[in-house]
């Protein structure tokens, strides 16, 4: 053990075959993974053909783009992540199904578009990939993200983003989207003559919440029963 | 997805080479008497200061009576 | 270029001299002494800022109003301030000074040119504090251990090449033959964590990979810097101190051969383990858990000749600040391996992933084992560098019995209360907001450890630029431990 290069070589060589077992044989696992849609296409006889989309169907999944795209950026900078959790377990392995957060597993396929992956590690909050599905109201996350005690009885532990939102005196006439506190919490309603009202940053967040679907199916999951 | 098994074999190959070259550079260790007087090593943490057998440490205050503190910390270097 | 040249020359081993064991250790200590000071300064800084960030990030989840109105400080930042200002700030200075310090001490180096340490040092913490500032208002990456933004990491990298270089230079021109097992594991870990920290910078964020990739990208690494970064330079640490302080030899040598090669062998492979249920190949996953499984062997041959070198000598143990600390750390590593090894199994993980039982996994690693580590390493290294006695016994107390019970309470209460989240959050006709409030008294709990630890950290502080500012320190009866030490100008740090 006296011999540095020879112990240089067995440190590389211990780093350098994790590094090529598992990044570098997943990347090229990857490399041919392309947006596909339902199923694959079928030859003359009737054989699938794998790797070959269907002709004239949807190829998901599709990147999100525009407002929630930038709703991504506001979700990083928060730190949601760390939070919320973005995968759907199998069905059997504990209850994702069951609590409706998603009606198939995630796969690998799911994510190729995304710039930044954002799988998380820790659920003090429910799983995200489905919520676009299953809280489809801009209004309920606009009142959730102000302050999540309002949509959850008071039970949440999840912070507050006020400072997402401007309280404002009520022009003309009240703002379209400006949001409807329920009278059950009076501490959270805007002084009289106020509204709240989403900062283009809320809208961004919202929209990207409400981009996260799982509304198509893959080759490699399908939807259970 | 057609690759992988392919991508799993190379890399399966390549384990196997790496293996085979930990073996050998045992055995070239072994051989070239990396390997002997071993043991002597774990002493080679022990000096004139610190010898074999003398504790070095204690909390302020509660050093052990007889302690005898090494040389070169009673005459410190001058620079 | 010619100043690299000189630079190396400067420690040929014809400057020298002729019977590298005349070398005294503390000359060796004397010429390390203001870089090691300035890392080991540093660190204790992080550590209390860390603490702070750890505290509103802990007070926040269990009290979500508090301070909720400014964005910096919301529960996001703070609990990525906190791991950054933690992982990159008190645990890469300390480790800086201990892996360092120990290397020079076995190569018997007398250290030249120590102002290119200086120097690294400094840039390395304005990149770290540049990083968390970015953090907090919100340039974050969201890339767990990645998360400062992309304009810290160049100060980082910089500042680390000089540090890494120097390490590896003073190895080479060592006057000592023989390579002591805390010097096998120092070279690896300087080796291997700027190769893992810039595969993973270029493959998430600068040429971001395909998909999940990157997720398996992010926990080879993640977990590496446990694995390869903290683990080894803390066992380095142990394997010095512990025969050190006792004053006899480490039990096998040739086990610690064993248990370096399989650690270097299996850790490497375990990151996947973050990923189990995920959607990443499951051959990975099984990889993945293999390993981790096979990590049981480094540490239960780790634990032996740790114990067996310790074994009958608890008086001592206990009366000596740095081995009441590295013991602990000791004993926590191989609890925090079984821990690990346990969570990796697919029946395991499928209650406790993606629950706090994680988290306090996480900090039973981190801190139980590494960290207590390393409070262990200063208690014994300040003395040298400064010639000094610790000015405070009581302190010393205050601090070793903050930690042990801060960190027992955080694991009890995020073990236990994070299996209970784990089990309802797999029972579907439980309400997902009941399993969140059923968490609460435990997260409560966190905090009130923290608290205790905060009280542990803030001794040390006190304790230890008190050391270092203080002067002449308290005047202690009867023997000490490095001698009557007359103060001199010259000897300031």
């Amino acid at each position: 053990m006296k011999n540095l290069p020879l112990l240089f070589c067995g440190i590389f060589f211990c780093l350098a075959f994790s590094w090529m077992g598992l990044i570098l044989s997943s990347h090229l696992q990857y490399g041919d993974l392309q947006p596909m849609t339902a199923n694959y296409a079928q030859d003359d006889e009737g054989r699938l053909m794998k790797g070959v989309p269907e002709e004239g169907e949807p190829l998901y999944p599709q990147a999100p783009v525009g407002l929630a795209a930038q709703g991504k950026l506001e979700y990083i900078s928060h730190g949601c992540m760390y939070c919320h959790s973005q995968q759907v377990r199998r069905k059997g392995y504990g209850a994702d199904f069951e609590r409706n957060w998603g009606n198939r597993q995630t796969v690998p396929r799911d994510y190729i578009l995304q710039d930044r992956v954002l799988l998380g590690t820790l659920r003090t909050g429910p799983d995200l990939m489905t919520v676009g599905n299953r809280l489809s109201s801009a209004d309920w996350h606009h009142l959730h993200l102000y302050n999540p005690k309002i949509t959850s009885d008071g039970k949440s532990i999840m912070p507050p983003y006020a400072f997402l939102y401007e309280v404002r005196k009520i022009g003309d006439k009240p703002a379209p989207n400006a949001l409807k506190v329920p009278a059950t919490f009076p501490e959270y309603q805007p002084p009289a003559g106020y509204e709240i009202v989403p900062t283009e940053r809320a809208e961004s967040l919202v929209a990207y919440l409400l981009s996260l679907k799982l509304d198509y199916e893959l080759p490699e999951s399908k939807f259970s029963e | 997805m057609v690759e992988w098994s392919v991508s799993l074999v190379i890399i399966f190959l390549l384990g196997g080479l790496f293996f085979a070259s930990a073996v050998y550079a045992l055995y070239w260790a072994a051989s070239h008497k990396q390997f002997q007087n071993f043991e002597k090593g774990a002493k080679t943490i022990f000096t004139e200061e610190e010898p074999l057998g003398v504790r070095t440490d204690f909390f302020p205050g509660k050093t052990e009576k007889g302690h005898i503190p090494p040389s070169s910390y009673r005459n410190p270097p001058s620079n | 270029m010619s100043f690299l040249t000189s630079f190396i020359s400067s420690l040929s081993a014809s400057k020298f001299v002729a019977d590298p064991n005349k070398v005294p250790l503390s000359h060796i200590d004397q010429s390390m002494r203001l870089p090691a000071i300035l890392f080991l300064a540093s660190s204790v800084l992080w550590l209390q800022a860390g603490t702070v960030f750890a505290l509103m990030a802990s007070i926040k989840l269990h009290t979500p109003e508090f301070m909720a109105s400014s964005e910096w400080l919301t529960f996001g930042r703070m609990r990525v301030a906190h791991l950054n200002a933690m992982a990159y700030g008190w645990a890469n200075n300390v480790i800086f000074a201990v892996g360092l310090w120990v290397m020079a001490r076995l190569c018997r180096c007398s250290v030249k040119h120590g102002g290119v340490i200086l120097i690294a040092g400094i840039f390395w913490n304005i990149g770290v504090t540049i990083g968390i500032f970015g953090i907090i208002k919100g340039d974050m990456t969201s890339v767990e251990w990645l998360e400062m933004p992309t304009y810290a990491t160049p100060l980082l990298a910089f500042a680390y090449a000089l540090i890494g270089i120097w390490g590896i230079i003073c190895f080479r021109y060592r006057q000592v033959e023989h390579v002591y097992v805390s010097q096998w594991y120092i070279l690896a870990a300087i080796f291997w964590f700027p190769w893992l920290y810039m595969v993973a910078q270029m493959m998430i964020l600068w040429f971001p990979a395909r998909g999940t990739v990157q997720a398996i990208t992010n926990w080879w690494f993640a977990h590496n810097v446990l694995g390869l970064w903290f683990t080894p330079m803390a066992l380095a640490a142990i394997y010095y101190f512990l025969p050190k302080v006792l004053g006899r030899p480490i039990h096998s040598y040739y086990l610690s051969v064993l248990g370096f090669w399989s650690l270097a062998l299996f850790y490497n492979w375990a990151g996947v383990h973050h990923l189990i249920g995920g959607p990443i190949p499951v051959w990975l996953i099984s990889a993945g858990i293999v390993a981790s499984v096979m990590m049981v062997i480094p540490v239960i041959v780790t634990a032996i000749n740790h114990h067996l070198t310790a074994v009958g000598y608890p008086k001592e143990v206990w009366q000596s600040p740095t081995l009441r600390f590295i013991v602990f750390g000791a004993m926590s590593y191989t609890l925090a391996s079984m821990f690990g090894s346990a969570m990796a199994l697919r029946s395991v993980n499928e209650v406790t992933h993606f629950t706090h039982f994680t988290v306090g996994h996480a900090h039973h690693g981190v801190y139980a084992f590494f960290t207590m580590v390393m409070f262990g390493s200063i208690y014994f290294m300040m003395p040298r560098l400064l010639q000094r006695e610790w000015p405070s016994a009581s302190l010393i107390h205050i601090h070793f019995w903050g930690s042990a019970l801060g960190i027992g309470i955080m694991l009890v209460g995020l073990h236990v209360g994070g299996w209970l989240q784990g089990l309802q959050m797999n029972d579907p006709s439980i309400d997902f907001l009941d399993v969140v409030t059923n968490t609460i008294p435990w997260l409560f709990s966190r905090s009130v450890s923290g608290c205790l630890l905060a009280i542990g950290h803030l001794a040390f502080f006190v304790n230890f630029f008190w050391m270092l500012l203080g002067g002449k320190a308290t005047e202690f009866k009867g023997p000490t431990l490095l001698g009557d030490m007359p103060t001199k100008e010259g000897m300031r740090a």
